[in-house]
């Protein structure tokens, strides 16, 4: 495969799972508002936290309502990380790269791309914002399904899975470090108490796409200390930063020139192992997430040095 | 009020109806249903097409539109309807041609006979923007120079065909002659069960093994690229779909080198030794060592790899020589020439610009003739002389005097006539055909082409890129 090809592979993978795990976040994190206490100061601004994006947000935002958190995450041409963005990005990743897809991917990619081309910018209140939402999630699991179903267990599977898998141990990782930071805020301000730490950590479970096995798994009750175990640590659940990590040790396995790759992700799945949340001390998870995200992005570099920039090697 | 589908033409040769507004035989049951549906379901289908073009990402790009890199593909659901008979004879008219002009380009890089034996004058090789002095004395593979030719054809007011143009250099509009046979079955499926209609998708496999033929190594499955110059070419959308519908890898120039005479592109398991390269951009770009030097799309070094014979390109660099349009009306000799036959398809008569007799003629004549750059393509600074006004005219006979071998003129021709629909009604306009002829190890011609057609009432200009539309062109067996 073509290191061009597979630099956009990788990045179609990344693309389509930030805008899914994108449009799920925003309807638990919409749900969640929607269960607090009514005089509760909604704080629609941990979205963009999550993103890091907030110095953009407030250059293009007089205020963070829940409006225009939603326009900027949904549709905002300048973000780059807005579901029309990010689904821009895998249609043209697409565009050139068709040929080493099956057929119905540039349609059913396509066919996305109008979708949210048509409805994101009439998609922000909360009457159509579900069910756009919930359009993006389905129609990207339809086209995972699809490529689940037909592609070749080649290198083009390869790079997207592993755009997928660090893409999504990325989010997981975000999504948990500001319900840590919401807590180790809250520790001044104990008025919202057990009732946010329930609320905040199922929506979370939810956000993740992960509820359901946590419940089967865990129990109802969610607390931070078995949800950042849940979603950090256990093996069998999909969403897991570990079963992610484990994943992209299995794809780097067979390639070649692999070796500082492989060496970097076992040294984060050591770290995971090692990692046991504190309940009491949020600053420490805070932390670890600190340092396993620096250890995400170069990852991210290693394989784009290994395989993605060109390299003339002499030639037999 | 006037019956839906009901036209006479009296003018021009229509594809489907008679000069009486019947039905031609071939035609019956397309006309039949298209009448039987009315208004209503006509738009209805047109619709469905046009759906299925924007999901399925029908698109081609317009220069001037700036940042809308994929129009969707304009086309109208009323076929073209071709018999089998007619065909077979327009075919081997078109393998002719293909073969006496890869003679052609082979003996003008190699012993130029045809200019010592004085069929062709050198003048008009040595003032060819299109021949390409680095290409003397290389012989390619089977002597085979143009691998894909589109050829324009169009029919004049009795319905005989002539070749318009050769298309030598980087032929688009295949891709689209497929799509719209997917779109025609998905929107008018009951006429393909009543019709015996020749299917076309055969082409991806017969382009694959011309290519195959051009390998220097003899291997099972040789490494083929279709090279493009990248998502901003009108074609982009054509290049992507001929390198899927054959297995071939898509590359841009920077996804290839060469070392040591040989061509290689970059892959996640290293480099990869390259056997054929279909490039999709012009000689100009393709090696900025031997070509445009400031050219970043092609590859330095991949001609003299070529010419060491270690890789194929198909069409092979200087091919645009017989493209030329003054070298298109000594084709007809070069039938005779190189082959001993008399042209089975005839050449639409020709005035050359350089000769003093043509020259005199033209300018006298130019408010009836179609005037024509010989180096471009794509429709682009014609001169329609019925159409056009004089200011325009006396334009063109500056440029033409200017740089006569630029220039080349035709009769105005009475382009036949296709129904076609046109808001609430069907509408005779003009069409032409591009069939696609392959010539590697041997010689293959399309089932049909590509039917373009001229929306507007009157119009002759055919080319998507100028508001043109397109059919499905279909060859029916009787």
């Amino acid at each position: 495969m073509l290191s061009r090809v597979a630099n956009k592979l990788f990045w179609t993978g990344r693309y389509l799972e930030r805008s899914e795990d994108t449009s799920r976040l925003l309807i638990s994190s919409s749900n969640l508002i929607l269960d607090l206490p009514e005089n509760n100061e909604v704080r629609w601004d941990i979205l963009i936290k999550i993103f890091n994006c907030q110095k953009l947000f407030s250059e293009r935002n007089k205020d963070s309502s829940e409006y225009n958190i939603m326009k900027f995450l949904i549709s905002d041409q300048k973000n780059e990380s807005s579901i029309f963005n990010t689904i821009s990005f895998v249609r043209e990743n697409i565009r050139t790269t068709k040929d080493a897809l099956p057929y119905e991917m540039w349609e059913y990619v396509n066919e996305l791309y109008h979708f949210v081309n048509e409805n994101s910018s009439k998609s922000f209140n909360r009457k159509n914002r579900f069910e756009f939402l919930d359009q993006v999630i389905t129609r990207s699991q339809q086209i995972n399904g699809m490529l689940g179903m037909t592609l070749s267990r080649d290198h083009a599977h390869k790079f997207i899975r592993l755009g997928r898998l660090i893409e999504r141990a990325d989010m997981v990782s975000r999504v948990v470090d500001v319900g840590a930071n919401i807590l180790r805020d809250d520790t001044k301000n104990k008025q919202i108490g057990v009732l946010l730490d329930q609320h905040l950590w199922t929506s979370l479970l939810k956000a993740l796409s992960c509820l359901s096995a946590y419940r089967q798994y865990v129990g109802p009750t969610a607390n931070s200390e078995d949800v950042i175990k849940f979603v950090f640590k256990e093996t069998t659940n999909p969403r897991s930063i570990i079963f992610c990590m484990k994943g992209v040790f299995e794809e780097l396995k067979t390639l070649d020139r692999n070796t500082r790759p492989i060496k970097l992700v076992s040294e984060i799945i050591e770290s995971i192992y090692q990692f046991n949340p504190n309940p009491k001390n949020m600053n420490s998870t805070h932390r670890f997430i600190d340092s396993l995200q620096k250890s995400l992005n170069l990852l991210n570099d290693e394989i784009y040095e290994s395989w993605f920039v060109i390299n003339k090697i002499a030639s037999t | 009020m006037k019956k839906y589908f009901s036209y006479r033409q009296q003018n021009f040769f229509d594809e489907m109806l008679t000069p009486k507004g019947n039905a031609r035989s071939l035609a019956k049951n397309v006309v039949n249903l298209i009448r039987s549906f009315g208004v209503e379901e006509t738009e209805l289908r047109q619709k469905t097409a046009e759906m299925t073009i924007k999901d399925m990402g029908i698109s081609f790009t317009v220069y001037s539109e700036g940042d809308n890199i994929d129009r969707s593909w304009p086309f109208d659901i009323i076929p073209r309807i071709i018999s089998s008979i007619e065909w077979a004879t327009v075919a081997s008219g078109l393998k002719q041609r293909s073969r006496a002009l890869n003679c052609f380009i082979n003996d003008i890089y190699n012993e130029q006979k045809i200019i010592s034996d004085e069929i062709l004058p050198s003048y008009l090789i040595k003032n060819s923007k299109n021949y390409k002095l680095q290409c003397r004395g290389i012989k390619p593979k089977h002597s085979v120079w143009a691998h894909i030719c589109g050829s324009d054809l169009i029919r004049d007011h009795k319905g005989k065909f002539y070749v318009l143009e050769d298309n030598l250099r980087v032929p688009s509009g295949v891709s689209y002659m497929l799509e719209n046979r997917e779109i025609t079955k998905r929107v008018l499926p009951e006429l393909f069960l009543k019709n015996n209609i020749k299917p076309i998708d055969d082409y991806p496999l017969k382009l694959y093994e011309m290519l195959k033929s051009l390998s220097p190594r003899n291997i099972k499955k040789p490494i083929i690229c279709v090279l493009t110059p990248g998502i901003y070419n009108s074609a982009y959308f054509e290049h992507s779909f001929l390198a899927q519908s054959m297995g071939a890898e898509l590359v841009e120039g920077s996804d290839l080198f060469v070392e040591n005479n040989f061509l290689y592109m970059h892959t996640v398991d290293g480099p990869v030794k390259v056997d054929v390269v279909y490039r999709r951009i012009d000689d100009e770009f393709l090696d900025p060592e031997v070509f445009r030097k400031d050219s970043t799309l092609g590859v330095p070094g991949i001609f003299k790899v070529w010419k060491a014979g270690n890789v194929g390109i198909a069409n092979a660099p200087g091919s645009g020589v017989a493209d030329d349009k003054v070298i298109y009306s000594f084709v007809p000799k070069f039938i005779e020439y190189y082959l001993n036959e008399k042209p089975i398809i005839n050449n639409v008569p020709t005035y050359l610009c350089s000769e003093k007799k043509d020259l005199e003629y033209v300018i006298n004549n130019i408010s009836s003739l179609v005037v024509k750059p010989a180096n471009e393509s794509g429709g682009y600074g014609i001169l329609i002389g019925p159409q056009s006004t004089k200011s325009k005219q006396k334009e063109f006979i500056r440029k033409i005097k200017n740089n006569p071998r630029d220039f080349i003129a035709q009769p105005t021709i009475s382009l036949s006539t296709n129904p076609t629909k046109i808001n609430n009604s069907i509408l005779p306009r003009h069409v032409d055909l591009r069939p696609f002829i392959l010539q590697g190890k041997d010689v293959w011609v399309t089932s049909g082409g590509l039917t373009r057609v001229a929306l507007n009432e009157g119009s002759l200009v055919v080319n998507s890129s100028q508001g043109g539309g397109s059919k499905d062109t279909w060859i029916i067996k009787v």
